[in-house]
């Protein structure tokens, strides 16, 4: 009888957690399955700066960098270098677009956040706070490592 | 002579020829695209960030690595300058003191003498050792630096960027001149050379210089 009583207590419990838990919802159906890796910034003592990582995308729908912020900047961009016959090139892009299951690596000589009108030094071995908005995943702030 | 004892003589001198010539230096390949014939380097009639009015009749016996850019940007530009900045200081100490890297701006709007102080001393820190006047960077109006640019077969174009907080961004040769002890352009580097090959060139180039 007792033993009976604490099994119906026991599935009333699970009955209960089943009903006041968030139902469960795969990252790839939030749109939030982008992992940012190894993100690293250039150590600069005045004007500009940018910003690197590897944006990883484990959903199942393509998502967009659409903005960044970081407060040792007075404007954050994203923007493109691309070499053309020997000539540097330097561009803003609208959004970075990370398709479903796989990755955009942001690097020097190609896609960055540029840290514009720096406020202060970014000295290597410090960490920087940077805010990514994604146009599905929301907002996430990862630290960026300040490199030479 | 008789045609026997002539033939012997020629085999003699091939066989003093190439004594000779296993006991001179191994001859260098230069690593980057070379200019042929070598030519005398076009002077960099501009400015330098202390005000100084530049010449390179000045900087005979040293080896000079010359590069067009804008402090405004942030990733070829340092990328560039940072590996310059790695050359020098891998170099020793005596070897230092016969290289100069010289950054000539394209943006001279924006790249006050100041800025220019400030951008290239970041530079200076990372090589850490004595450097003399340390990278030096020049600025010119816009005649006597599309000169420079004409001399040098580089382009920079202003692009405005309405879109940009940073108002424009130039379009600019990335490429790295050589110019060796003598005042003459030898090479250039293409943008995403390696250190290692620029390294090598400079150490040769300034070996050179010393006889060795």
């Amino acid at each position: 009888m007792q033993r009976s009583a604490v099994l119906i207590v026991g599935l009333l419990c699970i009955v209960l957690a089943a009903c006041v838990a968030p139902p469960v919802v795969s990252p790839s159906e939030r749109g939030d399955g982008v992992v940012v890796a190894e993100a690293w910034a250039r150590a600069a003592a005045t004007g500009n700066s940018a910003a690197y990582m590897i944006l990883r995308n484990q959903g199942a729908v393509a998502d967009r960098l659409i903005r960044a912020e970081c407060d040792a900047a007075a404007a954050v961009e994203l923007h493109q270098t691309s070499m053309e016959g020997g000539m540097m090139k330097m561009a803003p892009v609208d959004g970075i677009v990370v398709p479903a299951r796989g990755q955009v690596e942001l690097k020097p000589g190609g896609l960055h956040v540029m840290l514009i009108g720096l406020k202060r030094e970014l000295k290597a071995g410090e960490k920087l706070l940077l805010k990514l908005y994604f146009e599905q995943g929301g907002v996430r702030e990862i630290m960026a490592e300040v490199r030479q | 002579m008789t045609p026997r004892v002539r033939l012997f003589a020629w085999w003699i001198a091939i066989a003093v020829g190439l004594l000779l010539a296993a006991c001179l230096p191994a001859d260098h390949r230069l690593r980057g695209v070379p200019y042929r014939p070598v030519r005398p380097a076009p002077d960099l009639a501009l400015t330098d960030q202390r005000g100084q009015s530049f010449s390179l009749q000045h900087y005979r016996g040293k080896v000079l690595a010359v590069y067009f850019g804008y402090t405004y940007c942030p990733d070829v530009c340092p990328i560039t300058l940072a590996q310059l900045a790695q050359v020098w200081r891998d170099l020793s100490a005596e070897e230092a003191r016969s290289f100069q890297p010289v950054f000539v701006t394209v943006d001279p709007e924006r790249d006050t003498e100041a800025m220019l102080t400030r951008y290239l001393a970041a530079f200076d820190n990372a090589v850490g050792t004595d450097l003399g006047l340390g990278f030096i960077g020049l600025r010119g109006d816009s005649e006597a630096l599309n000169k420079v640019l004409s001399d040098y077969n580089a382009k920079a174009y202003k692009r405005p960027q309405p879109s940009s907080a940073i108002g424009y961004t130039m379009d600019h040769t990335a490429s790295i001149f050589i110019i060796d002890a003598a005042g003459r352009l030898v090479e250039w580097f293409p943008y995403g050379s390696a250190t290692e090959d620029i390294m090598a060139d400079i150490r040769y180039l300034i070996q050179q210089k010393e006889g060795r």
